[in-house]
């Protein structure tokens, strides 16, 4: 029995070293793509798990062991973890994830911001990011951003398997673009073309002037594209402008305050100005507020993962980006 | 701004609960044992987040029937605590039971998905109660009203011999706990801790300091509760424009606070009848 326990322990200690990097990051989504790069050289965890709302953690003591020895800390940055990120990297007293520090990166690096405030931005504005919304990575453009940016910093770190991570975030990228596009238009078309003509707002009517079916995420939500919708948080500002969705209200009054009656009352009369056909919410909130106004409006309540995790469908990136854009073009 | 429509549910729901909640307040402060709704509440709470965790949808029969159970459970060990031991208050019992409840949702929550309900169950979600819950909770409290018409007399004997621990106290005792149970269990969901709180104890606050019996405090305590509500869901609705109006569970319990804090500096220099003829 005891050789069994030491013989276990050598084994689990033998399959640690094999993995050159440990990697925490604050969500599963960057778990997931940190996981897709890195292979059999990472081992990840994520600080936040399970349905939980990434602005607030009830750090456990697991979460600074955890960091203690990590070499890559990866926050999805923009302030979203503003409320527990300086806490955790000083509870792990670990130097290598300092911020600023090789071992620490934020995934937002490179990405166009939304939302960044012009002027100065005070408490009294709700839980306001300053440097723009983060929620970022429900647009897939931004996820293959992502991709790179780790890739890059565990070459930096783990030198010897550099063109290993580059590899891996090249092939993420591609799986993404195919998902998106469909294997047909990128592989006619390429990815980058692609790419410009859905930001330009005009990939349909470029995918059928060259000749080709365009299929994938952008296939299912172009009928949706003009629709308004409404929100419970800014979660899914990003995600609206990709797929060409006008989000014209949140149940928020402000980021971070529950709705209030005066404010329900605005959302219900521009649901019907607007003729806005669903409302769109994470699943970590109440859906009473959601259920309400939709009813009142005669519209849909969607509630969608926000997260790798959030339902069981919601494996990795892929996965959780078809469970979202399958949910949303079905009620649109 | 005032938009009918969006507080028409919270406005049924506060006309149905609240008085219920004034007479169980009245009997509640004369035994002086006023934490215990958030007690039961709190025992509900941690059924709920247990039953959250084991994957049991929020807003949902099954949910409900989960908060009634554990509010009977905690109306169960809150009656059994009333024994004395020694020096320790009652009070001092339900507080533990209180907070024992509070902690161990907490962890209960670690293993579940929805993590805001303990907010909510405090905040309260009585702005967004459907239809099909008023008309269930309409039921309820209808049945727990003709069951309180037909028990009133023998909780007020047992209100006023609290030192009695024969077998007919300690039965009456039981049900009495155990209709709040289910009283807050049903409310809790809606208006959250702090407003069943509210409802419980201030309108009886009020109704104690004007009257000598019972019967005369629910009068009063009655329409009180009314008028409490309907006028913080009227603020909740007009103040602040910009923010679209204050939380209505905060504000329902601010503005019965202000009514509390009045009528204390009005009850000091205006004296009732009977202390006028004495």
């Amino acid at each position: 029995m005891k050789r069994t326990a030491i013989f276990l322990s050598f084994a689990a200690l033998a399959s640690c070293a094999l993995a050159n990097l440990d990697v925490i990051t604050t969500t599963t989504d960057l778990a997931a793509i940190a996981k897709s790069d890195g292979g059999a050289n990472v081992k990840v965890d994520s600080i936040v798990k399970g349905v939980r709302d990434p602005h607030f953690i009830d750090a456990k003591p697991g979460d600074m062991s955890k960091l203690r020895g990590a070499d890559l800390f990866i926050a999805v940055g923009l302030d979203l973890e503003v409320g527990y990120e300086k806490s955790l990297i000083q509870g792990s007293r670990n130097t290598k994830i300092a911020i600023g520090r090789a071992g620490h990166l934020y995934a937002s690096t490179g990405v166009s911001v939304l939302e960044k405030a012009a002027g100065t931005v005070s408490r009294a504005d709700g839980d306001v990011h300053p440097n723009g919304n983060p929620h970022y990575w429900l647009d897939p453009y931004n996820a293959r951003t992502i991709a790179q940016n780790m890739a890059a910093r565990m070459g930096q770190l783990d030198p010897a398997n550099k063109s290993a991570y580059q590899a891996r975030a090249d092939a993420f990228e591609k799986s993404v673009d195919v998902a998106m596009f469909g294997a047909a238009a990128v592989g006619a078309i390429g990815a980058d073309k692609l790419w410009a003509w859905s930001s330009a707002g005009n990939l349909a009517s470029q995918v059928r002037a060259a000749g080709q079916p365009l299929g994938g995420w952008s296939a299912k939500m172009e009928p949706g594209r003009g629709k308004a919708i409404v929100t419970y948080h800014k979660s899914w500002n990003y995600f609206a402008k990709r797929f060409g969705l006008r989000v014209v209200a949140q149940l928020e009054p402000k980021p971070g305050i529950p709705p209030t009656p005066g404010h329900i009352a605005n959302v219900v009369r521009t649901m019907g100005a607007e003729k806005v056909g669903i409302v769109l919410q994470e699943p970590f909130y109440s859906t009473r507020s959601g259920q309400t106004v939709a009813t009142r409006s005669n519209a849909k309540l969607v509630v969608a993962p926000l997260s790798v995790g959030h339902t069981s469908a919601a494996k990795d990136y892929v996965s959780l980006m078809d469970t979202v854009v399958g949910l949303v073009s079905k009620a649109l | 701004m005032f938009d009918w429509l969006t507080i028409q549910n919270a406005t049924l729901a506060s006309l149905i609960m609240s008085p219920l909640h004034a007479a169980f307040g009245l009997h509640i402060i004369r035994r002086g044992v006023i934490f215990i709704d958030l007690a039961v509440a709190q025992v509900a709470a941690l059924g709920m987040a247990i039953a959250l965790a084991r994957g049991v949808e929020p807003n949902t029969d099954q949910m409900y029937f989960v908060a009634v159970a554990s509010a009977l459970v905690g109306a169960f060990v809150v009656s059994l605590t009333r024994f004395k031991l020694g020096k320790v208050p009652h009070e001092a019992m339900i507080g533990v039971v209180f907070v024992v409840g509070s902690a161990a949702s907490i962890i209960a929550l670690q293993y579940g998905a929805h993590g805001d309900v303990l907010q909510s169950l405090l905040d309260g979600q009585i702005l967004f109660v459907s239809e099909a819950e008023v008309v269930r909770d309409a039921w309820i409290y209808g049945v727990m009203a003709v069951a309180t018409v037909f028990l009133w007399k023998s909780f007020s004997w047992r209100t006023d011999s609290n030192e009695d621990k024969g077998l007919k106290a300690t039965l009456l005792d039981f049900v009495f706990y155990s209709m709040i149970g289910v009283i807050v269990a049903s409310s809790v969901q809606v208006a959250g801790v702090l407003v069943v709180f509210t409802w419980l104890v201030m309108p009886a606050v009020i109704a104690t300091t004007w009257t000598r019996t019972i019967n005369r405090a629910l009068f009063v305590a009655i329409p009180l509760a009314w008028i409490g509500s309907m006028l913080g869901l009227y603020v909740s609705m007009t103040a602040d424009d910009s923010l679209g109006g204050w939380s209505p569970g905060a504000t329902i319990v601010v503005v019965f606070g202000a009514l509390v804090f009045i009528n204390y500096i009005v009850r000091l220099f205006i004296k009732t009848p009977a202390e006028n003829s004495a």
